[in-house]
C-alpha cells in the first residue's frame, strides 16, 4: 500500500536552512519547484509582481480556473491547488511646514505563494502548466 | 497531552474542520494552561498555505513543511511533538496532516517515539468521492482503514444515494470507525466533536 520518495530535499520556511541551494532560493523573488511524493506531483511556487489591488485577484482567480481547466483536459486529477496573495501598500508622507505631503503608489507589491497537487500527469508538464498559465501572466501585470 | 491526528485527502475539508475544531477546545476549556491546543500543520508543498489562514485566526501553529509526517519527516513531527509537550503542555496537540498522508503510520510513531496514544479522525469529500475512489483507492482506503472517526464533508452538495453509497464504501474499507455527516460551511454540532474527541 504504502510506497514512499525520499528523494528530495527537505526544508522548513523560517528555519534558514543553511545549504547553499536553499539560501539561493530563500532570497528569490520568484521560484517554482516540484517534486514527486508517491503517485503526485507537488508544484510550489512563490511570484512577486506588482499590480492593482483591485484586478489582482481576478487574474489570479481567472488563472487559476485555467490551470484547472487544462489539467482536466489533458486526464490529470487535482488533488488541490492553493494559493495565497499577500500586498505591500507603500505611501510617502512627506513635510517642509505643517502641511502633509502624501503619496500613494497605485501599484503594490504582491506576492503569491501557490501549491499545486496533482495526478496523472508527467510531473514535468504539471510544472511547465504552472509556469505558462499562472506565473507568466502574473508577471506580465508588473 | 491528547493528540488528533485529523486526516483525509486533498481538499476534503480538514482546514475548515479544524478551525471549528480548535475554537471549540479553546472555548469550551477549564484548563489554566496558558496554550490549550497547538496545531501542528503538515503540508506537503514547499511553501505553506493553510498556516497562514490558521495563524490568521489567532491560534498557535507549528509548521511542518516539504513533506509528510507519516514518512518523510516522521522524525521532525515526533521532535516538534515532544518540544511541544515540554514547552507548552496543552490541552490538545491537533496534527492536520497532508492530503497524502497515511494517519495511522503517524499515530504508530508518536506511541513508539513518545508513548503518546492519538486519535484519528478523517475527513472525506462526498461531493467528490465517487470520481476519485477509482484511481486514489489504495489512498482513501488506507487512509480511513484504523480511523476512529469519519466524518464525511460537504453533505450539502450531494444527494442521499450519493452519502448512502459514501457510507458503505467507508464500511468496506472499514466498518469499526464511527461515520458521522457533517458540512464544514455550517457549524458542526458539538455531539460530533465529542465523538471526534472520544468523549
Amino acid at each position: 500500500m504504502e510506497k514512499h520518495d525520499h528523494s528530495h530535499h527537505h526544508h522548513h520556511e523560517n528555519d534558514n536552512c543553511d545549504c547553499p541551494a536553499c539560501k539561493q532560493e530563500q532570497a528569490q523573488p520568484n521560484w517554482i519547484k516540484m517534486h514527486q511524493h508517491d503517485d503526485a506531483a507537488v508544484i510550489s511556487a512563490r511570484c512577486t509582481f506588482l499590480a492593482r489591488p483591485e484586478t489582482a485577484g481576478d487574474v489570479i482567480a481567472e488563472a487559476l480556473q485555467e490551470l484547472a481547466a487544462v489539467i482536466a483536459e489533458k486526464g490529470g486529477i487535482i488533488g488541490h491547488i492553493k494559493a495565497t496573495l499577500e500586498s505591500t501598500t507603500l505611501e510617502m508622507f512627506s513635510l517642509t511646514d505643517r502641511a502633509v505631503s502624501r503619496k500613494k503608489q497605485p501599484n503594490e507589491t504582491m506576492t503569491l505563494q501557490l501549491v499545486a497537487i496533482v495526478f496523472l500527469l508527467v510531473p514535468e508538464e504539471a510544472k511547465k502548466l504552472v509556469e505558462k498559465i499562472v506565473l507568466k501572466k502574473l508577471q506580465s501585470l508588473s | 497531552m491528547k493528540v488528533l491526528i485529523l486526516g483525509g485527502f486533498l481538499g476534503s475539508g480538514k482546514t475548515t474542520a479544524l478551525l471549528q475544531l480548535a475554537h471549540y477546545l479553546v472555548e469550551r476549556s477549564q484548563s489554566t494552561q496558558k496554550t490549550k491546543v497547538v496545531i501542528v500543520e503538515n503540508e506537503i508543498g514547499e511553501t505553506g498555505i493553510d498556516d497562514k489562514v490558521l495563524r490568521g485566526s489567532g491560534l498557535q501553529v507549528e509548521d511542518l513543511f516539504s513533506g509528510c509526517a507519516c514518512c518523510t519527516v516522521s522524525g521532525e513531527l515526533t521532535s516538534a511533538a515532544s518540544r511541544i509537550r515540554k514547552d507548552f503542555n496543552p490541552d490538545w496537540l491537533i496534527v492536520e496532516t497532508t492530503g497524502l498522508a497515511y494517519p495511522r503510520l503517524i499515530r504508530d510513531n508518536l506511541q513508539a517515539a513518545l508513548g503518546l496514544s492519538s486519535r484519528i479522525c478523517i475527513l472525506v469529500d462526498a461531493s467528490r468521492w465517487k470520481r476519485l475512489l477509482r484511481p486514489m483507492y489504495n489512498l482513501l482506503s488506507g487512509q480511513i482503514v484504523g480511523a476512529d472517526v469519519v466524518l464525511i464533508n460537504k453533505t450539502d452538495l450531494v444527494n442521499e444515494e450519493t452519502l448512502a453509497q459514501v457510507e458503505a464504501d467507508i464500511a468496506a474499507f472499514d466498518p469499526l470507525p464511527r461515520v458521522m455527516r457533517i458540512s464544514a460551511q455550517n457549524r458542526i454540532p458539538a455531539a460530533v466533536w465529542a465523538q471526534v474527541l472520544g468523549e
